[in-house]
């Protein structure tokens, strides 16, 4: 041994394989150790996905079971524009309907009977021919014939109505589309008398742009209106 | 050479494996759908603002769970109202009465009770049914009895109805076990899917009744009025 010019001599010559042998031997054992981990992460979170709670709520009218939040999701129901119109139409429609006030003159504008079509057409904020423009010639004829003289007479008697807003809600039955649908109306109605009128009631909305050309309500008006008392 | 062939070797077993425990973990998560229940009910009426605590359908029961169904079952059997389209769409094949029910019985539905429906919804009348007590099986009986009460407005739009009270009773065998429906017609049915379809409640046809393996078999009607 040339020492220090030469001293790079190996001890053993089959060292350098071994070597490699043995480092390739731990990163293969090291490589299938970190697979079935992975492995049992991946059976892990599959599983995961599939757990998925849904709350399912019972005993609403007619027993009709909803589903009222995907746990895991926003609890939030998508809804279109038309939908959106759909509803407040019918939300501001039944506070109409169901108003006898003591104001006579509002009364005498909320149920005039000698309107037209084009008295809908403007902006106007007043609740001037407010049933007659948010409804279908028929059912306001329905209006005029069979609920208006039960109203007049209410207002000789001094009986007035006025719904409890905080208590209506206006949910969809059915198909609700672009062309409408029909919604159900829970709500209240306070009476002068002091009693309460609990009420369902059920509304279809149509549309029609010819004819009803409000622009507050894009077409869309009430076709049918059907009301019960519950108490 | 001999080293690479080794190489190659290698990384050829650590890829196998590798596809081995995916095709297991496969197999492993496709047993999933049996073993998994994770359904939560609310049951308080929720124009109450008054939401009860969940329950699982476990903790609920299967006697509370069969009783919620059969209330849902005579629900959709009785009630009317003023809505053409809901009539309509309860005489599809794919309604929730309709799953919930054998062929016979639902026929039975289509041909006795379905006609009354419609002529109640076009004279603008609501029927509404309730339970009327408890329901139970006599020993010795295939069928559960199920008292009712039908509330009947037969005008609308007048405030001073009174509903007219009808009372009968459904003879109703039923078959229930818990758990979820795996097939619906014949097909594989994915409960996840369609619960998403159901949540948006602007569509007819989402049913989430239906996902239980509930059916009426046989059903009689008497009427006790």
């Amino acid at each position: 041994m040339n020492y220090p010019d030469d001293y790079n001599v190996p001890t053993f010559a089959a060292g350098k394989s071994i070597a490699l042998s043995r480092a390739m031997g731990i990163g293969i054992i090291a490589s299938f150790f970190i697979i079935i981990c992975l492995c049992c992460l991946l059976v892990w979170t599959m599983r995961s996905v599939h757990v998925e709670p849904y709350i399912l709520a019972t005993g609403d009218i007619n027993d009709q079971w909803q589903i009222i939040k995907p746990t895991g999701e926003q609890p939030e129901i998508e809804m279109t524009g038309n939908q959106i119109i759909q509803q407040s139409l019918v939300w501001k429609f039944v506070q109409q309907w169901f108003t006898i006030s003591p104001d006579t003159d509002e009364n005498e504008k909320v149920w005039k009977t000698s309107c037209a079509r084009t008295d809908c057409d403007g902006t106007d904020t007043s609740n001037n021919c407010a049933i007659f423009c948010d409804t279908s010639d028929a059912l306001f004829i329905r209006f005029k014939n069979d609920i208006l003289p039960e109203y007049k007479k209410s207002v000789t008697a001094h009986e007035y109505w006025v719904p409890d807003v905080k208590t209506i809600r206006v949910t969809p039955i059915g198909n609700i589309m672009d062309a409408g649908g029909t919604w159900r109306v829970q709500m209240s109605v306070k009476t002068s008398a002091q009693k309460n009128i609990n009420i369902i009631a059920y509304a279809k909305v149509a549309r029609d742009t010819k004819t009803h050309t409000n622009p507050k309500t894009l077409g869309y008006y009430i076709a049918d209106f059907n009301a019960y008392r519950m108490n | 050479m001999k080293k690479l062939i080794m190489f190659f070797g290698g990384l050829f077993l650590i890829a196998l494996t590798l596809c081995m425990l995916f095709l297991a973990s496969a197999i492993y998560d496709s047993a999933r759908k049996s073993s998994v229940d994770t359904y939560f009910f609310q049951r308080n009426e929720l124009s109450e603002m008054r939401p009860g605590t969940p329950e699982t359908a476990v903790q609920i029961g299967e006697t509370a769970m069969r009783e919620m169904l059969i209330q849902k079952y005579v629900n959709e059997f009785f009630y009317a109202i003023p809505d053409a389209e809901n009539i309509a769409n309860r005489m599809r094949r794919t309604s929730a009465l309709a799953q919930m029910s054998t062929p016979d019985v639902y026929n039975l539905w289509l041909n006795t009770e379905a006609p009354l429906i419609q002529a109640l919804s076009e004279q603008k009348m609501m029927r509404m049914v309730k339970i009327d007590g408890e329901i139970y099986k006599p020993a010795g009986s295939d069928y559960w009895v199920v008292p009712y009460i039908l509330s009947t407005w037969d005008t609308s739009n007048d405030m001073d109805t009174e509903p007219i009270i009808t009372r009968g009773t459904l003879l109703m065998d039923v078959i229930y076990e818990p758990g979820i429906r795996e097939t619906i017609g014949g097909n594989t049915f994915d409960v996840g899917n369609y619960l998403k379809h159901s949540y948006n409640g602007f569509e007819y046809g989402y049913e989430p009744a239906i996902i239980f393996k509930f059916r009426v078999v046989h059903l009689e009607h008497v009427t006790n009025d």
